[in-house]
């Protein structure tokens, strides 16, 4: 047993975790289920965690004793994780809390909401109204059981994945860089990361974009680490949690299979084409039965809304449903347009600046502003680039995902990738100027951190049952007995199948 | 490369320099927009 608990990285205990909701997310919605909802994943996750700290406390003390005895030395370093350790704090009391807040509006309205009524509903038959429900959302079922199981809705599972995401993030740049003399200067990419704009605003809130990072990553460090089922797990959980994610994955699986094949790599081809690749196609294939059978039924197609009625056999492909399933698919695929400056060079040079500054508001034209640390990946980038590092790996593979942010919807959220594989690929000039870029990026750790408590405000002004009252209260009946869909979050029971609502979200 | 890179003390000065100016730049605007408000 002990054996077994120090087999496994601390670093795949999120993975764990998703895995036992996930388990029971299953087993509450295809069958009866005696035990409350959340009771049985809490208690499988937190023995599990508990053990397993405690098996490997002594290699975790020591590596944390000797960071911060390196960190002391440094002010830069030290002020550094302070702040982080400050905004995990924030993020600690907000995940304590039901969402509400207005950057939560995907959370509250399908990534919580949708897996809320499949389990009012005991039932994995689609919600005969959701748009959201013909997604691919494994990751949001991992979570349902957890989130739901207290009287007050919350956002643990978010939190412990971004956790994920800062202790892959330290895991992966001692892997790359294991020959390092000094090791405080592997935790910019960490602190960099953490201190974007975009993603402290997210830190502690029901969004999903951090939780969907932590699997990349965790199948980077997998893959360095020629853990093969954890790396494969990992990427098909990522490929399994939007529709578009598959778009990603493939180019990137089609890049590294050739970068393998003809490349020179440290990584040997034989487990990965042999073990990784197989273990990839039979999780994925698990994860994704479910969501493309209920959208091939009702959109003629496994990836709805791309190619809508491929299979003229789907219900809203009949003549008088059609309408309403063209209108959905084009409003889903016009959020392509929606954000940014368009496609062209021009606005390709204003992003490498726009991306980081805030225009309207506290937000911009990528929705919300990355900060200082999006200049600096930029110029690391560059450098990089200008001195013949193009032919590292990691660069091609954050180029890579650059390159099809560029051409799916300009989200600064979904630049987390480039971000996290950047800031690890450019450590070898980060590592030039390893005294001054500490002390330039505490400007951005300052003002992120301000701006994660003032966009938290509402939060610390309630407790968790006030806002689950607040949030209850806007769940609207109307006078034919139809139901609003906006707040199905708070919904405890199974909402009607006239459910009213943006016909984006509705299909009827 | 990386054995010289770590062992080295001194920072590039290319590569600082436009690092600290990127950060002025960024510092400067935030500070107008702060002010205008």
């Amino acid at each position: 047993m002990i054996k077994f608990l120090q087999q496994i990285r601390p670093r795949e205990l999120p993975l764990a975790f998703w895995a036992i909701g996930y388990l029971e997310f299953l087993w509450q919605t295809t069958g009866p289920m005696p035990l409350p909802l959340g009771l049985f994943s809490w208690c499988v996750f937190f023995p599990l965690f508990s053990a397993v700290l405690v098996v490997q406390a002594t290699p975790l003390w020591k590596e944390l004793k000797s960071l911060a005895e390196e960190a002391v030395k440094s002010p830069a370093y030290f002020l550094l994780a302070g702040f982080f350790v400050l905004s995990f704090m924030f993020a600690i009391f907000s995940a304590s809390r039901p969402p509400h807040l207005p950057q939560e509006y995907d959370a509250i309205h399908y990534q919580m909401g949708v897996p809320r009524q499949l389990l009012a509903r005991h039932s994995l038959q689609w919600i005969g109204w959701s748009v959201a429900d013909l997604w691919p959302m494994a990751m949001q079922w991992g979570f349902a059981p957890y989130s739901l199981a207290f009287p007050t809705v919350n956002k643990f599972p978010q939190l412990l994945l971004a956790g994920g995401v800062a202790g892959c993030l330290v895991r992966a740049a001692r892997q790359l860089y294991p020959n390092a003399r000094n090791r405080l200067p592997l935790l910019f990419p960490l602190f960099a990361f953490f201190s974007a704009h975009g993603v402290v605003t997210q830190l502690g809130t029901g969004m999903m974009d951090l939780p969907a990072l932590y699997f990349l990553l965790l199948a980077l460090c997998s893959l360095l680490d020629a853990r093969w089922s954890s790396a494969a797990l990992a990427l098909a959980v990522y490929t399994a949690t939007k529709s578009f994610h598959l778009f990603q994955i493939i180019p990137v699986l089609l890049g590294g299979t050739a970068w393998l094949w003809f490349g020179r790599s440290k990584i040997p081809p034989k487990p990965v084409f042999l073990k990784l690749v197989p273990l990839f196609a039979l999780f994925s294939l698990l994860l994704l039965v479910r969501p493309a059978l209920v959208s091939l039924q009702v959109a003629g197609t496994p990836l709805f809304p791309f190619g809508s009625c491929l299979m003229k056999k789907g219900e809203f492909c009949e003549p008088e449903k059609r309408p309403t399933l063209d209108r959905s698919a084009s409003a889903l695929l016009a959020t392509r347009y929606v954000y940014g400056l368009g496609r062209g060079p021009s606005a390709f040079a204003q992003h490498l600046w726009r991306v980081a500054i805030p225009t309207k508001g506290v937000n911009n034209e990528y929705d919300y502003p990355l900060g200082l640390p999006w200049l600096f990946l930029v110029v690391l980038l560059a450098f990089t680039v200008a001195r013949g590092g193009f032919t590292a790996p990691l660069i091609q593979l954050t180029l890579l995902f650059w390159l099809l942010w560029w051409f799916n919807s300009h989200q600064s959220r979904w630049l987390y990738p480039v971000l996290a594989f950047g800031f690890l690929a450019t450590i070898p000039q980060q590592l030039r100027v390893k005294k001054s870029l500490p002390m330039l990026l505490l400007a951005s750790a300052i003002l992120s951190l301000i701006s994660q408590a003032r966009a938290l405000r509402p939060t610390f002004a309630l407790s968790a049952s006030e806002i689950q009252a607040q949030e209850s209260a806007k769940v609207r009946w109307h006078d034919d007995e139809t139901l609003d869909s906006v707040e199905l979050l708070y919904v405890n029971f199974p909402a009607p199948n006239h459910t009213q609502g943006d016909p984006l979200w509705i299909l009827r | 490369m990386k054995k010289q890179l770590t062992q080295s003390n001194a920072d590039d000065k290319w590569l600082a320099t436009v690092l600290a100016l990127i950060t002025l730049l960024w510092v400067a605007y935030r500070i107008a927009q702060f002010t205008h408000k």
